[in-house]
C-alpha cells in the first residue's frame, strides 16, 4: 500500500537536507572563516534539537504499534534507519568541515593546541588553572554495577577513562564484579570504568597564552591532561569523551482537572533530563570495551552509535565564532537601521495613527517594537495592553516595559506560552516575576500553543477608545529579533483591532470565540482561508485568467495545502515557494507541479518571516503570519493570518518578497528528487537577497531622510 | 439621581461616552461595550459571550441552582473588571438586563441581591414590552433601508433560549407584539427529560412549535408576506449554508435550503457541532431547536424565503442608552400607535385624546423650562393623554381611576411595566384628586418619580382644558413664563370663556407644584 507512487517528499529527508543547506555554508570559502565556524556550531546545533525531538518522537511511535506513516508513506521504523544513515554522514561531513577549518583559523591565527604542542610554561599555566578552576568543578562518578546506574545528562560531554581495577580500588567496590560476563575478554573483565561529566559551568574553549597567536584548547584535552590528578592511585588504561541525547518529546500531559500549569512543565523539564537515550557519540578512538560498556550503561544499541574522528559538541565551537576581534574574519556588521518615527519619545501612536506602518527586522530596528511597548507603558492615556510572549529573551526589555506599565496601574494581560520548546524554564521564570508585577497572566489555552505574535494597546483618546496593535511573524524577544528576519505590521484599522480584542478575549477564556472580519486565525480558519485564497487561484488560472502565488514560509508539510498546490500548478497558476527549511513538496514534476518551484535561501540571517502573495484575480493580496504551512500550525495552535491592505506596506512588503526569488548567492532551489541546487544567477548579475534587503531598509531611512520634492509649487502673483 | 429627569437631557460631554449592556439570557450570558460618540453614532467596542445555563435550571425546577448563581457571580466578576479597564464604572452607563431565563425562576429577587452585593451590578426591570421596543428598534433601519420587505405583512421572529418574540408589522408599523413561551432551550429540556429518540425527537419540537403558531395565528388572522428572523443561530446557518459571512444587511435564504441544514444539524450530535464549527457546547444544543422553530414558521405560513436581519438586544440596547431611553420620535410613533388601537378597544373619543395629547406636548415643550423632564416623559405624557379617558368604557363614575386600572392591566407596544404604571398613574390624576401619598401606587414610586407623575399630571389637566369643548379648535399656543404667572397664548379668535373656567380649575394642580397661576390670553387681544 505505502509503495505505491509517491508524490510528497519525505518530512524527516528534508530536515536533514535543510541542515546539510547550512553546513554547505560551513564549506563556503566565499563566507568569512568565523561565520563558516558558526554554520557548522549551528548545524551541530540543529541536529542535537532533531534527535532529540523528531528521532527521539520516532522512536516513541515505533515502540508503540502505531502504525502512522509520514507524508511520503514511510513508516516509523523506516524513517528510523533513514535518518541514522544521513545523519551517519552528516555528522561525517562535520568533521570533515572541522578538519577543513582548523588549518584555515590556524592561518588566520586561531590555533587549536595540542598536547604534545604545549611548552612548559602552557603546562603550567594550565596545571595551575585545573588545580584552581576544573578540578573542584568536576566530580568522577565511579560507576558500581551493582547500583542503579548515576545520572547522565543529556547533551553534555562527559569522559568515560577505563581504569585497572585494583583490590585497593577506593572508587570501585569489588563486590561488583559479574560472575556471568564469562564471554569478555579477560583481561578487560577486570577493566572498571570512571565517567566523568565536564560541568556546564566550565568553557569549553580554554584560550593558553602564546606569544603571538591566539591559541586554545578544548576543555576534554585539559583534563585528559591531569587525568593522573584527578584519579589518584588509580592505573589509567585509556579515556574516550562521549556524549548521549535524550529523547527530549515529552509532552506534558494536560488533564482535566485543575491542573497548575506551571508545576506541569517544571515536571517535564524534569522527565527530559531522565527520559531515554537515542543517540551515543562517542570518539572514534575509544576502545572496543569502553564502547560496549557505555552501551550497555546507557542502553543503547550498536546502531544508534555514533563513532566520530573529532571533537564532540561541535555546538560549542560558538565559542570560536563568537571570539572578540578578529573582525576581518566575521562577516562585515550590518547595524540595523533605525526607525526614526519609533525613537524613544516619538509619539508612536500619532505615527501609526497617520498610516500604517511596516518594518523589516533585522534590517530595521527592533528598538521600534521595544519602543512601542515601552510608549504604552508609559503613556497616560494607556488603559490596557495585551500581549503574547513565545519565547523571551534574557533580560527581556519588552517584558520589563509590561511590569512598568503594570506598575503605571495599566491592565497588563500577558499570554505566556510555557509550552515553547525549551524555553520552558525561561518562559516560567519571566510568568512568575510579571506576576509578582501585578500582569495578569495567562498561560495559554488548553491543548492549544498560543504561537500568534500580538500586541494590542488599547487607549482613550479623546475622539473615543483608539487601538493600537503590533502583529508579527517573529517572537517578542529582542535577541533573536537581530537574528531573524521578521516582519512587524503597526496599525489601528479599527476592524483589526475588534479582531485583535475578539481574539484576546477566546484566548484569554473571557468569551467564546466570535467571528472575526479580516483576520483568520487557526485552529479556527486559518486553514480554511488559506486553502480558498489557492483554491481561488486555481479557479481563476482554469478559467483562463492570470493567476499566482507566491509565499514564503519556514516549512510546508500539510498535506491538504501541498494537494491544492499541486491541483494550482496543473490549472497552470504560476507558485513560486520559499521554503527555508522543510518542503515535503515535489516540485517541478511534469503532470503534478511542473508549475511550482520552490527556492530556500540560508544565510547569515535565519529566515523566518511568513509571507503570503496571490494575484486575486489582480486585487493582489498580501498577508503576514505566525503560520507556517504545516499541521501543527493550522490545527493545534493559535496562528494568526493578518492581511496587509495599506498600499505602501503592501508595495514594501510585496518587494521583501520579490528579493528572494532573485537570489542567485545563498539560495538553493529543491529538485523533484529532494535534492537542492544552487540557483544560477540570471545576467550574470549576482544577487544576494540578505544584501539587497539591507540596502533596501537603508534606502528606505534616506529616502525618510530627505523626502523628495514631489510637488511643485509655482509662484503665483500677487 | 435619575438622569432622565434632569432637564439637560440633550445637553452631553463633547467626548464619547464607554457604554456596556450585559444581557444574563436563557443559555449564555453576553456582554456588548460599546462607544457613544456625541453625535449619537455607536462603534462596538467588545463583545463577549459566556455559555451558562441560568434557564437549564429555572425552566425545570424554577428556582436558579446555587452552583449556577455563582457561576455567575463569577463571569460578572470578571465583566466588571472588563469595565474597570474601560473605566465605565458610573452605573448609568451600565445596563444590566436579565430575560426569562432569571425572570421565571421563583428565587428571582434573591438572584438580584446575589448578584448586587457580589459584583454590584444591579439587574434593571426588563420586561416584555420593553423587548419588544428594543427588537424594534433594531429592526427600524431596515424598514428604511429595505421597504420591500415591509409591505404588507411582516413577521418578524426572534427563537431566544426561553421565549421566541413574534413582532407583527403592518406596512412597517406594529400592529402586534408577543412573547411566547417557546424556546430552544425549554425544547432541549424536554427532549432530555423524555429521552426522546431522534425521529421523535424532531416530531416532539415541532408540535410544540405548531402549538405556538397556532396561538399567533388566532391573535392575528392574517399570513405574513416576509419573515424576517433574527438571532445568532439563523445567522450562522445562513452563512454556513451561503458560504460567506454576512454584514449588516438583510439576507435571504431559500426555506427548502435551510429546511436541508437543519436537517444536518439534527442528525449530529452537540459534540459534533462544537468540533465542526468551533461552537460552544451550549451553543450547540440549542443550535437545532432554534432553527427548526424558524423554519417551521416558515412552513407554516407558506414563506417560501426568509430573510435574515443582523438585530440583537444588546445593539438594540445600546441604541437606546444613545438616543434616550424610548422616545425616538419613530419608536414614539409605534408606541402611540399602539395606545391609539388600544383606545379604540375601549371606544375613546380618538380625535380629543389625540388633540389632548398633541396640546400636552406643546405644553411639556414650551414649558421645558419650568419642568425640567426628558423626553422619555413627553412619551408618557403623550400615552396618558391618548388614553386617559378610556375608563369611561366602565362608567363615567370615577372614570380616572377604570382608566389606571384599565392600562395597568393593558399589554401595549413598547411601555415597559414601570413606564406603564406612571402612564396609568398620570391618566387617573387627569381630574378630581390630587396626587396624594395615601393613594396606592403613587406612594409607592421614588420621590423624583412622584415628582414627575404630579408634573405630568399637571400639564395633561391643562390640556384636557384646553380642549373643553370637544372641537379641537385650539391648535396652536405659546406658552410665556412670566414672573408672576404662565400666560397660554392662542391665536383662536373665538370665545374662549369655557376655557378659561375650566383652566381656573384644572391649572390648581400646576399652581401647587410650579408656584405659578396658568392664565389664557388671545393673541388678537
Amino acid at each position: 500500500m505505502k509503495k505505491k507512487k509517491n508524490h510528497y517528499l519525505p518530512r524527516e529527508a528534508s530536515w536533514i537536507e535543510f541542515n546539510n543547506r547550512v553546513l554547505d555554508r560551513a564549506f563556503l570559502d566565499s563566507v568569512p572563516l568565523l561565520e563558516r565556524v558558526k554554520f557548522l556550531a549551528i548545524t551541530s546545533s540543529n541536529l542535537d534539537e532533531f534527535m532529540m525531538i523528531r528521532f527521539g518522537g520516532l522512536t516513541m511511535v515505533q515502540r508503540s504499534t502505531s502504525e502512522i506513516t509520514d507524508i511520503s508513506g514511510l513508516d516509523a521504523s523506516e524513517q528510523i534507519d533513514m535518518i541514522r544513515k544521513r545523519v551517519g554522514k552528516m555528522q561525517q561531513r562535520q568533521i570533515e568541515c572541522f578538519d577543513e577549518l582548523l588549518p584555515l583559523l590556524a592561518e588566520s591565527g586561531i590555533r587549536r593546541l595540542n598536547r604534545d604542542e604545549l611548552s612548559d610554561i602552557q603546562r603550567d599555566f594550565l596545571h595551575s588553572h585545573f588545580e584552581s578552576e576544573i578540578v573542584t568543578s568536576i566530580a568522577p562518578l565511579g560507576i558500581d554495577e551493582s547500583q542503579d546506574p548515576p545520572f547522565l545528562a543529556g547533551l553534555r560531554l562527559h569522559l568515560c577513562v577505563r581504569i585497572k581495577d585494583k583490590d585497593e580500588s577506593r572508587l570501585v567496590s569489588k563486590s561488583s564484579v559479574k560472575k556471568d560476563k564469562k564471554k569478555e575478554k579477560s583481561d578487560s573483565e577486570n577493566d572498571r570504568f570512571v565517567v566523568v561529566p565536564l560541568p556546564r559551568n566550565l568553557p569549553r574553549v580554554w584560550a593558553i597564552p602564546t606569544s603571538d597567536q591566539y591559541s586554545f584548547m578544548m576543555l576534554e584535552d585539559i583534563i585528559g591532561l591531569f587525568l593522573d590528578e584527578l584519579l589518584p592511585g588509580q592505573e589509567i588504561l585509556d579515556w574516550t569523551t562521549f556524549r548521549l541525547t535524550r529523547n527530549g518529546d515529552v509532552v506534558l500531559v494536560e488533564d482535566d482537572s485543575r491542573v497548575d500549569l506551571l508545576q506541569g512543565m517544571e515536571e517535564v523539564i524534569e522527565a527530559r533530563k531522565l527520559s531515554d537515550c537515542v543517540r551515543l557519540e562517542i570518539s572514534s578512538k575509544s576502545s572496543g570495551s569502553t564502547r560496549q560498556f557505555l552501551q550497555q550503561l546507557l542502553k543503547v544499541d550498536e546502531e544508534n552509535t555514533y563513532r566520530l574522528a573529532g571533537p564532540l559538541g561541535l555546538v560549542d565551537l560558538f565559542a570560536i565564532s563568537g571570539l572578540p576581534g578578529f573582525n576581518h574574519l566575521k562577516d562585515e556588521p550590518w547595524p540595523p537601521y533605525e526607525v526614526p518615527e519609533f525613537a524613544h519619545g516619538e509619539d508612536v501612536f500619532e505615527t501609526i495613527a497617520q498610516k500604517d506602518r511596516l518594518f523589516h527586522h533585522p534590517y530595521q530596528s527592533y528598538d521600534a517594537v521595544v519602543n512601542f511597548i515601552r510608549a504604552a507603558a508609559e503613556d497616560k492615556r494607556v488603559i490596557a495592553i495585551k500581549q503574547t510572549l513565545y519565547r523571551t529573551a534574557r533580560d527581556s526589555e519588552i517584558a520589563a516595559a509590561l511590569e512598568t506599565a503594570a506598575a503605571n496601574g495599566k491592565n497588563v494581560t500577558c499570554i505566556v506560552e510555557l509550552k515553547a520548546r525549551f524555553d520552558e524554564a525561561r518562559n516560567i521564570e519571566w510568568a512568575r516575576k510579571l506576576e509578582a508585577a501585578g500582569v495578569d497572566v495567562i498561560y495559554g489555552v488548553k491543548g492549544l500553543k498560543t504561537h500568534a505574535k500580538m500586541c494590542l494597546v488599547i487607549r482613550k483618546e479623546a475622539s473615543g477608545i483608539k487601538r493600537y496593535m503590533h502583529f508579527a511573524t517573529g517572537n517578542y524577544n529582542e535577541t533573536t529579533a537581530r537574528l531573524y528576519s521578521d516582519i512587524s505590521f503597526f496599525t489601528c484599522d479599527e476592524q483589526l483591532g475588534r479582531d485583535a480584542v475578539h481574539l484576546f478575549n477566546a484566548i484569554t477564556g473571557l468569551s467564546v470565540p466570535q467571528s472575526m472580519g479580516k483576520i483568520a486565525a487557526a485552529p479556527i480558519d486559518l486553514r480554511d482561508t488559506t486553502m480558498e485564497f489557492i483554491q481561488l487561484e486555481t479557479e481563476n488560472a482554469r478559467q483562463g485568467n492570470k493567476a499566482e502565488i507566491r509565499v514564503k514560509v519556514n516549512s510546508l508539510v500539510d498535506r491538504e495545502i501541498i494537494d491544492a498546490l499541486y491541483e494550482a500548478s496543473q490549472a497552470g497558476v504560476k507558485v513560486i515557494l520559499n521554503v527555508r527549511g522543510l518542503c515535503c513538496l515535489m516540485p517541478g514534476k511534469k503532470g503534478l507541479s511542473e508549475n511550482i518551484r520552490v527556492v530556500s535561501v540560508v544565510d547569515r540571517f535565519l529566515e523566518h518571516s511568513r509571507i503570503f502573495y496571490f494575484y486575486h484575480g489582480g486585487d493582489e493580496k498580501m498577508f503576514i503570519s505566525s503560520a507556517d504551512w504545516m499541521g501543527r500550525n493550522l490545527d493545534r495552535r493559535v496562528e494568526l493570518l493578518i492581511p496587509i491592505e495599506d498600499r505602501e506596506c503592501k508595495n514594501r512588503l510585496l518587494r521583501i518578497l520579490n528579493f528572494y526569488f532573485s537570489d542567485s548567492e545563498s539560495a538553493t532551489e529543491l529538485m523533484s528528487n529532494g535534492s537542492y541546487e544552487k540557483v544560477e544567477a540570471k545576467k550574470k548579475k549576482q544577487v544576494r537577497s540578505q544584501q539587497s534587503l539591507y540596502e533596501e531598509a537603508g534606502q528606505l531611512l534616506k529616502a525618510s531622510k530627505n523626502p523628495k520634492t514631489t510637488v511643485f509649487q509655482p509662484h503665483r502673483p500677487g | 439621581m435619575n438622569r432622565d429627569l434632569q432637564y439637560s437631557s440633550v445637553e452631553r460631554d463633547s467626548e464619547p461616552k464607554t457604554v456596556a449592556v450585559i444581557d444574563i439570557g436563557a443559555s449564555s450570558l453576553r456582554m456588548q461595550i460599546a462607544e457613544i460618540r456625541s453625535n449619537g453614532s455607536i462603534r462596538n467596542l467588545e463583545s463577549f459571550s459566556q455559555a451558562l445555563s441560568l434557564g437549564k435550571d429555572s425552566f425545570s425546577t424554577g428556582v436558579i441552582a446555587k452552583d449556577t448563581i455563582e457561576n455567575c457571580v463569577h463571569v460578572l466578576a470578571i465583566y466588571r473588571a472588563k469595565l474597570d479597564e474601560y473605566e465605565i464604572t458610573d452605573p448609568e452607563n451600565i445596563r444590566v438586563i436579565a430575560t426569562s431565563g432569571v425572570n421565571e425562576a421563583s428565587n428571582r429577587l434573591a438572584f438580584r441581591d446575589r448578584i448586587y452585593v457580589a459584583t454590584g451590578f444591579e439587574i434593571g426591570q426588563f420586561d416584555e414590552a420593553e423587548l419588544h421596543r428594543i427588537t424594534y428598534r433594531g429592526i427600524q433601519p431596515y424598514i428604511k433601508s429595505a421597504p420591500k420587505y415591509f409591505k404588507g405583512e411582516t413577521l418578524a421572529l426572534e427563537v431566544g433560549g426561553g421565549t421566541t418574540e413574534a413582532l407583527w408589522l403592518t406596512n412597517g408599523d406594529v400592529t402586534f407584539s408577543r412573547a411566547y413561551r417557546l424556546g430552544a432551550l425549554r425544547m432541549r429540556q424536554r427532549l432530555e427529560l423524555y429521552d426522546a429518540p431522534l425521529m421523535k425527537a424532531r416530531e416532539m419540537m415541532e408540535r410544540q412549535i405548531r402549538d405556538t403558531i397556532e396561538l399567533l395565528k388566532a391573535a392575528v388572522m392574517k399570513k405574513p408576506d416576509h419573515l424576517i428572523a433574527m438571532g445568532g443561530d439563523i445567522r450562522f446557518a445562513v452563512s454556513e449554508i451561503k458560504e460567506s459571512s454576512l454584514g449588516n444587511e438583510l439576507e435571504d435564504v431559500k426555506l427548502k435550503a435551510l429546511e436541508k441544514f437543519v436537517s444536518q444539524i439534527l442528525e449530529c450530535s452537540p459534540e459534533n457541532l462544537v468540533t465542526r464549527y468551533h461552537m460552544s457546547l451550549p451553543d450547540a444544543q440549542l443550535l437545532g431547536p432554534g432553527l427548526l422553530t424558524i423554519a417551521t414558521f416558515a412552513r407554516a405560513f407558506d414563506i417560501e424565503k426568509i430573510t435574515v436581519a443582523n438585530v440583537n438586544l444588546r445593539d438594540g440596547m445600546i441604541s437606546e442608552m444613545a438616543k434616550g431611553r424610548m422616545w425616538s420620535p419613530s419608536i414614539g410613533e409605534q408606541i402611540i400607535r399602539s395606545a391609539t388601537q388600544l383606545g379604540r378597544k375601549y371606544n375613546f373619543n380618538e380625535a380629543h385624546s389625540i388633540h389632548v395629547a398633541k396640546l400636552a406636548c406643546i405644553l411639556f415643550d414650551q414649558l421645558q423650562p419650568l419642568h425640567g423632564m426628558s423626553g422619555r416623559f413627553r412619551g408618557l405624557l403623550q400615552v396618558a393623554a391618548i388614553l386617559h379617558k378610556v375608563g369611561a368604557f366602565i362608567g363615567n363614575k370615577a372614570n380616572h381611576k377604570h382608566s389606571m386600572y384599565i392600562i395597568d392591566n393593558s399589554e401595549f407596544f413598547g411601555v415597559g411595566s414601570e413606564d406603564k404604571q406612571l402612564v396609568a398613574l398620570v391618566a387617573r390624576y387627569h381630574r378630581r384628586a390630587m396626587p396624594s401619598s395615601r393613594h396606592i401606587g403613587y406612594s409607592s414610586l421614588s420621590r423624583d418619580l412622584r415628582v414627575a407623575v404630579s408634573k405630568m399630571a399637571s400639564i395633561l389637566r391643562l390640556a384636557i382644558a384646553l380642549d373643553v369643548s370637544y372641537s379641537q379648535k385650539i391648535n396652536s399656543l405659546k406658552c410665556k413664563i412670566m414672573p408672576n404667572d404662565i400666560q397660554i397664548v392662542t391665536e383662536e379668535l373665538s370665545d374662549l370663556t369655557l376655557e378659561r373656567v375650566e383652566l381656573r380649575e384644572a391649572g390648581e394642580l400646576f399652581e401647587n407644584i410650579f408656584g405659578k397661576p396658568v392664565i389664557l390670553t388671545s393673541a388678537s387681544i
